[in-house]
Order: structure tokens, then C-alpha cells, then sequence
């Protein structure tokens, strides 16, 4: 449910945008609201984090476990790019 | 930009840990489901006004988008592995960590829905993942190629790590990496909720 929710509002900006109902200037403000949610978003996440001590008291644990999965997420990422990169696109470029 | 989402952060931390009563957390859910849509509706709009967009996909065939969807899989099955075979973590909280693409706001908010612990851990390795990149790009460039760094950066190839790979590439590995990173970039809100769907 959660998804199609997420679909659906993606979709309903991306069609005002696109369809130009956005008033002169409301593009810059939309970028302008962007950053205020964002910055909002980020400050509710950090007292959900304040509040939680379990989280607090395994900082370090968290550290070594993000560092792990973002080498391994990194590697796997360019393997795979470059596996399209070598065996796909350069067919396509020598054919063109 | 990265340096205030850090301050904000530690601000909210500090406000969870002394100010806010624990009574509070039903209405933080609330707000935070709000602020979610609230920011996708707005990424929505940003997408929406590419107009250029859809001829440069035209121009360069559909086949550049194995681009993304391969760095995609990519991330999420080596965080996942790296997850279940070194961490001893269930395989689809490690994968969603790694879906979330270097875009650690929304994934790292949208998983402390979960978990405050799973949240923390998805925006730490996830703004590691967006700050290691605009350091690794030209490296990468260079011993491997423009596409490698454009699968590296994640969803940031459209924002933040753009003008590096700009600065470091041509004109058309800049476009494939814009077109790589809005592509990441809609696939986190989908491919998160639904990798841990499918776990849990």
C-alpha cells in the first residue's frame, strides 16, 4: 500500500509539474519547500534517534556495519555497471 | 548542504534525547509519513520539468538504462551479502539499506519508520556513500571509467556528484550519469518499502 502511495504522489507532482499548472515562480519555490521538508524531515529523524537509547549506545557498532555495507554495495554497483559497460553499450558503440 | 543535514541531525538528536517526552512518538510517526509524501510530491515536480529528458533517452536507446538498473542491483545484492554473510543481518534490512542509492535523507527516514536503529544505520551509510563518491569519482574515472563512477554515485550522479563527473567525463557520460541518477533516485521510494515487504 505504502508503495502505490508513494507511486501515486511521485507521479501527481511530476504530472503538474510537467503539464506546466505550476504558476511563474513556482518552480523555485517548490525547490525553496523541498529543502525546508528535507531539513525538517532530517531534524524529526534525529529526535527519533535522541529518543531511541539503544541507538545512541551502539554508535560505534552502526559505524563498522555502514562501512561494511557501503564497500560492498559500492563494489557490487560498478561490477555490475561495468559488466553492461564491457559486454552491452560497447557492442552498441562498435555497431554505431 | 551536507555540513547543515549533519547540524539539523545532531540538533534533533540532542532534542529526542533531553527535550521531547517519549509520549510524543505516535505524533513524530504522523509527521514524519507527512513529510515523506511531502518531499516525494516535490521530487515529482523536479523530475516533471526535465523536458529535455525523455529525447536524450530516445537519442541514446533504452539500453542506457541498464546503466542504473545494474548499479541498482548491483548495491542491493552486495548489501545484502555483505549483510547475511559478515553482519548476520536478515537479508532484506541490509538489502534496503543498500537500495536507498547514496540517498540517505529518504531512506534513512523512511527506515526509522522501522527502526530508529535500521534508520541511523541506513543514513550513515548511505551519506558515506554519496561523500566517499565525490572523493572516489575521479579515481574511479580513471582506472575504470565514467559509467563505473556514474554506478558508484548512486542517485547523487544527478545532484551533488554531477558536476564532478561532468568535470572528470564528456557531455554524453554527463547526461547517461543524470539519467542514471533520476532513475536511482525514483527507484528508492519504490524498492525500499518493497524490499522490506518482501523480508519481513
Amino acid at each position: 500500500m505504502t508503495i502505490l502511495v508513494y507511486i501515486a504522489v511521485l507521479l501527481t507532482g511530476g504530472f503538474i509539474s510537467a503539464r506546466g499548472f505550476l504558476k511563474p515562480g513556482g518552480e523555485k519555490q517548490a525547490d525553496r519547500l523541498l529543502s525546508v521538508s528535507l531539513f525538517l524531515l532530517i531534524f524529526m529523524m534525529g529526535i527519533k534517534i535522541g529518543m531511541d537509547e539503544y541507538v545512541l549506545n551502539s554508535f560505534r557498532t552502526i559505524g563498522i556495519q555502514a562501512l561494511v555495507l557501503v564497500v560492498s554495495s559500492v563494489a557490487f554497483s560498478i561490477g555490475g555497471v561495468r559488466l553492461v559497460a564491457k559486454y552491452v553499450l560497447r557492442w552498441e558503440e562498435d555497431t554505431q | 548542504m551536507t555540513k547543515w543535514i549533519l547540524l539539523v541531525l545532531v540538533l534533533g538528536v540532542f532534542m529526542g534525547i533531553f527535550l521531547v517526552p517519549a509520549s510524543f512518538i505516535d505524533t513524530l510517526d504522523t509527521l514524519i509519513s507527512v513529510g515523506l509524501m511531502m518531499v516525494l510530491f516535490l521530487v515529482g515536480i523536479g523530475v516533471g520539468r526535465q523536458k529535455g529528458l525523455f529525447s536524450h533517452l530516445r537519442r541514446m536507446g533504452p539500453r542506457i538504462l541498464l546503466v542504473p538498473l545494474m548499479a541498482a542491483l548491483g548495491s542491493i545484492s552486495g548489501a545484502s551479502l555483505a549483510g547475511v554473510l559478515i553482519l548476520k543481518m536478515p537479508w532484506h534490512q541490509a538489502g534496503a539499506v543498500g537500495a536507498g542509492f547514496g540517498w540517505y535523507s529518504f531512506v534513512g527516514v523512511e527506515l526509522t519508520r522501522h527502526s530508529a536503529y535500521l534508520g541511523t544505520l541506513a543514513f550513515i551509510t548511505n551519506i558515506t556513500r554519496e561523500m566517499g563518491s565525490l572523493v572516489l569519482i575521479p579515481l574511479v574515472v580513471k582506472m575504470l571509467g565514467g559509467l563505473e563512477a556514474t554506478g558508484m554515485s548512486g542517485a547523487s550522479a544527478m545532484s551533488i556528484a554531477l558536476p564532478v563527473i561532468s568535470k572528470e567525463t564528456d557531455a554524453n557520460i554527463t547526461i547517461i550519469a543524470f539519467i542514471s541518477g533520476m532513475t536511482m533516485a525514483l527507484m528508492v521510494p519504490l524498492v525500499v518499502p518493497l524490499i522490506m515487504r518482501l523480508g519481513g
